[in-house]
């Protein structure tokens, strides 16, 4: 201990004039303001920003500097064998001087501060760095150090100017590639891959800073007084190190990268691919993200790159269509589709590539795929890849605007456009676009509906007025009120389904308890059957005319025999696969993909009414 | 006969009894293809001045690096106190003061922070003895390192080499360039300590004349090979010059095999005779020699170190010492 702090000590003292540099170089933030003739507001701004941008090129050019000098010129003068003569261990040499030169650095950078920080009181810059001031201080440290340690490897290897340096030259290459090849690879097939890419970013960081630190260390403890012996020794050490981390990292992704659906260890999202039994799944296999199209019925799976919101499924359960990513995110998007029917065939690499796309959607055939992306809707041919069409959807307003389709026809494709202010839908048109024609047609204008929900073919929606006291049954392509469902006081929840014999189910709260209303299907005869209390997630028909629905913190399973107007709980802890957003498209009675659910540890599973059989398909037991 | 020594039997070695506080075990050193030293084996035991010497390039400084740990022996082991020297330096330099070749001070200190710098090493750390030589040695306190003259830095790390009073001092040629005067005052400091204290030392110096006096034990390097390792009293006790003039051949420049009875390490003919260095110098043997036919005014003289190290050290190998 009393080494290493005479060394840091003679470290700090021997290079203390960077301070005076760094005081004279805190002057330039204050001049800033001055200089630009700023009030007092930006002044301020301008300060901190300019002492945020002097510190950082101070820190960085002293970390280099610093770092340059810190052992290698005493190699190669041998002025090293000062302290090699003295009992001063290799670690105490070591650490004495990176601690010192990295103090010198950080108080430099301090000192570059201090006066915005008398002036202003504040540091605005650091205090919205993300993860704060003890944040902002600490990624600061680590980059510098890692700075430090690049600047006295590489100064080390010139002042050696051995043969070594060709082999460091093949080998940084070699690690270099292989290293971005698996990242590119890790990314393209993530469905997060910012995060992906700042997580293996910051550990690629942190291992080079560990290597290089060990080699450092290694290169002073075993070269002491030998130039040559000490770049071999930080050759060994820093390839070495990285050298297995890119291999690891490698396998690594290899190993993630094969994992199957039943590697995923908690289901983040599971939605149902057509009626059949195919599920779009979600999770996290093997610690990456991972989305799978998964079969029930025999645990085939095919692994995507698309995120849930850009998968689809025709109507008769015949084809799955998707966007894969083509470099990872930020487009362009490839689409791909899969022969549902035919379990064996591989995905089909289709000569579609969209740019960007905000949600598809695919004919009740599979045979037509259509995108919405930035206010322009496309249709393409999925067979041969062919662009059909793509056109604006009208604006009438200046307002902001969401907008969905669905195909109404094999050549008609029903948009509905939302028009939002302050983030609420305040009232919906309706427009039908001919595929054949090329001819944009609104069928319905300005319908007081806050929130709708249609059938997959668009012929008829139910809507919730924008105060939420009044539900509707509309003509899908009219807008023509059929029937009012509910009219009173506002309700929460609101939960339509379309029923596969066209009946009409809604599952509707308040705060003295839920029941379920069913309607024909034109909308008149309500029927209530009542349930119980808690909040409610309604699924499809496991038989026909009952309709599975889970309640409560319990998710307490009920079957709600609509015929006959009695509910029966049958498990707990199940929810069923919802369909997502406005369209309701869910399984036919019986079908697979109603006795689908999600268990409260993210488990899919398939549980059967009928015979109260109830299977996990995918996801692991939590270890508590 | 005339024989060269050979390079892996040193002279000789008297037994000491106490444990070295200094050992090379067959130390070798490499430098890809060169070699600085082989297979070189020697101690230095408790209250001996050790002299290494050799020429330039002899692997000296490489052998000295070794045995403070400085460096990895390619092969061999050095101990310093006993313990393994690359592996347990640390604690053994408590006890070591080193001068080494060249002045390896940071060069923007001073000699007052010098001194500060090392009393935080060292547990037996005596400031006031810097302070004397500091102030007897003229050498100014504020001036930086890199600014002092050759001679001042040596004085100044002779300072710091001696003020831990140190068990064992290592000098690494610490005169090399230094002039007379300046010489003269590091060899007095340095019998000083001596003197006072009986310090046991290891010299590599090219300063002969200086270190005849003070070294108790010699050891020379010749091309990287130790070729003496010895008591300096029985080092120059074997060695004399012996001059004399032949009648027996046909020419006076030639010689014949009158020598063969001594190990002639160096044999030059001049005009007026034979001029040859023995090793194995016995005085009977020598009267026997100046009785026979054809030798003529033979006379043996002692030898200094210098003269004993340049007629070892001086000839190219292989030759048997005839010129």
């Amino acid at each position: 201990m009393r080494a290493f702090l005479a060394v840091a000590r003679r470290e700090i003292v021997e290079k203390r004039f960077v301070l005076a540099a760094a005081a004279v170089a805190s002057l330039i933030p204050l001049a800033v303001p001055i200089l630009r003739r700023l009030s007092e507001g930006p002044a301020k701004e301008a300060r901190g920003l300019a002492a945020v941008v002097v510190a950082l090129l101070i820190a960085a050019g002293l970390a280099v500097s610093l770092g340059a000098s810190l052992f290698a010129a005493d190699f190669a003068n041998r002025k090293i064998g000062f302290y090699f003569s003295r009992p001063i261990s290799a670690f105490s040499l070591w650490s004495g001087k990176i601690v010192g030169a990295i103090a010198l650095v950080l108080l430099s950078t301090f000192v570059v501060f201090l006066p915005t920080l008398l002036a202003d009181r504040d540091l605005e810059p650091l205090r919205k760095a993300s993860g704060g001031p003890a944040g902002a201080v600490a990624l600061l440290t680590g980059s510098l150090l890692l700075l430090l340690a690049l600047a006295n490897a590489g100064a080390i290897i010139v002042r050696s100017w051995s043969a070594l340096a060709l082999a460091d030259l093949a080998l940084v290459t070699a690690i270099g590639t292989l290293f971005v090849l698996t990242l590119n690879r890790l990314v393209a097939h993530s469905a997060d891959p910012p995060f992906v890419e700042s997580r293996v970013l910051a550990g690629a960081g942190v291992t080079l800073l560990i290597a290089l630190l060990a080699a450092s260390y290694l290169a002073v403890s075993l070269g002491r007084t030998d130039l040559r012996a000490a770049h071999r020794a930080l050759s060994a050490a820093a390839w070495g190190i990285l050298g297995t981390a890119a291999i690891a990292f490698a396998l690594h992704a290899q190993w993630a990268l094969s994992a199957p659906p039943q590697a995923l260890a908690r289901l983040s999202h599971a939605r149902p691919i057509g009626p059949d039994g195919w599920v779009h799944v979600e999770g996290i296999a093997r610690g990456t993200s991972a989305e799978f199209l998964f079969d029930v019925r025999t645990g085939e799976f095919r692994r995507t790159r698309a995120s849930r919101w850009m998968v689809a499924g025709s109507g008769d359960g015949r084809v799955a269509a998707w966007l894969d990513s083509e470099k990872g995110y930020g487009g362009p998007w490839r689409v791909r589709t899969l022969n549902l029917r035919d379990p064996g065939v591989s995905p089909r690499e289709t000569k579609i590539v969209v740019p960007h796309a905000s949600s598809i959607l695919l004919s009740g055939d599979g045979a037509r795929l259509g995108t919405i992306a930035g206010g322009t809707l496309s249709v393409f041919d999925l067979s041969s890849g062919r662009s059909l069409l793509s056109a604006r959807i009208p604006v009438p307003d200046p307002d902001p605007h969401w907008a969905a389709a669905v195909f109404a026809g094999p050549s008609v494709v029903r948009v509905f456009r939302g028009r939002v202010v302050e983030s609420h839908t305040k009232s919906l048109d309706i427009y039908d676009l001919d595929l054949v024609g090329k001819k944009w047609t609104r069928t319905a204008a300005a319908l007081d509906l806050g929130r709708v929900w249609t059938t997959m073919s668009g012929d008829r929606l139910i809507g919730v007025s924008e105060k939420g006291g009044r539900v509707t049954l509309h003509d899908g392509r009219s807008g023509a009120v059929l029937s009012t469902l509910y009219a009173g006081a506002p309700l929460f929840p609101i939960i339509p389904r379309f029923l596969t014999d066209g009946r009409i189910a809604m599952a509707l709260g308040n705060e003295s308890g839920n029941w379920l209303e069913v309607f024909s299907e034109m909308g008149t005869g309500g029927r209530r059957i009542q349930i119980g209390p808690g909040s409610l997630h309604v699924g499809g028909e496991v038989a026909p005319g009952r309709l599975a629905l889970a309640r409560g913190p319990a998710r307490t399973l009920e079957i709600v025999d609509i015929d006959h107007g009695t509910s029966k709980n049958v498990a707990e802890g199940l929810v069923p696969l919802e369909d997502f957003g406005w369209i309701v498209s869910l399984a036919g009675p019986g079908r697979e993909a109603a006795k689908l659910f999600l268990d409260g540890e993210g488990r899919l599973v398939r549980y059967d009414p009928a015979t109260g059989q109830r299977r996990i398909l995918l996801g692991r037991p939590s270890r508590d | 006969m005339i024989s060269a020594f050979a390079a892996s039997s040193p002279l000789s070695s008297s037994s000491r009894i106490a444990a070295p506080l200094l050992e090379s075990d067959a130390i070798t050193v490499r430098y890809g293809r060169s070699i600085a030293c082989e297979a070189v084996s020697f101690s230095v035991a408790p209250g001996e001045v050790y002299a290494l010497l050799g020429r330039n390039g002899a692997g000296k400084s490489s052998l000295v690096r070794c045995l403070l740990g400085q460096q990895n022996p390619s092969a061999g082991r050095a101990r310093l106190f006993g313990g393994d020297s690359w592996t347990t330096r640390v604690r053994a330099l408590e006890r070591v003061g080193v001068v080494p070749e060249e002045p390896d001070a940071p060069p923007e200190m001073t000699a007052l922070r010098l001194a500060d710098f090392c009393r935080r090493l060292y547990p037996r750390w005596d400031g006031a003895s810097v302070t004397r030589r500091l102030d007897r040695f003229e050498v100014p306190r504020d001036v930086p390192f890199g600014r002092l003259s050759k001679g001042q830095k040596c004085q100044v790390l002779l300072a710091m080499a001696l003020a831990p009073s140190p068990d064992l001092l290592v000098l690494d040629d610490p005169t090399l360039g230094l002039d007379v005067v300046a010489r003269e005052f590091f060899w007095e400091e340095f019998l000083g300590d001596l003197a006072d204290r009986g310090t046991t030392a290891l010299v590599t110096t090219h300063d002969l004349a200086a270190i005849e006096g003070i070294a108790t034990r010699v050891g020379v390097l010749k091309m990287g090979r130790l070729i003496v390792d010895e008591d300096v009293e029985t080092l120059k006790g074997r060695f004399r010059r012996i001059r004399y003039a032949n009648r027996m051949t046909e020419t006076r420049t030639e010689f014949g095999n009158e020598l063969d009875a001594f190990d002639a390490v160096r044999v030059r003919v001049r005009g007026w005779g034979i001029d040859a260095v023995v090793s194995n110098w016995d005085e009977s043997v020598f009267e026997r020699f100046r009785l026979m036919d054809g030798v003529e005014g033979a006379e043996a003289t002692a030898l200094s170190i210098e003269e004993i190290f340049v007629a070892l050290a001086g000839e190219a190998d292989g030759n048997g010492g005839r010129t």
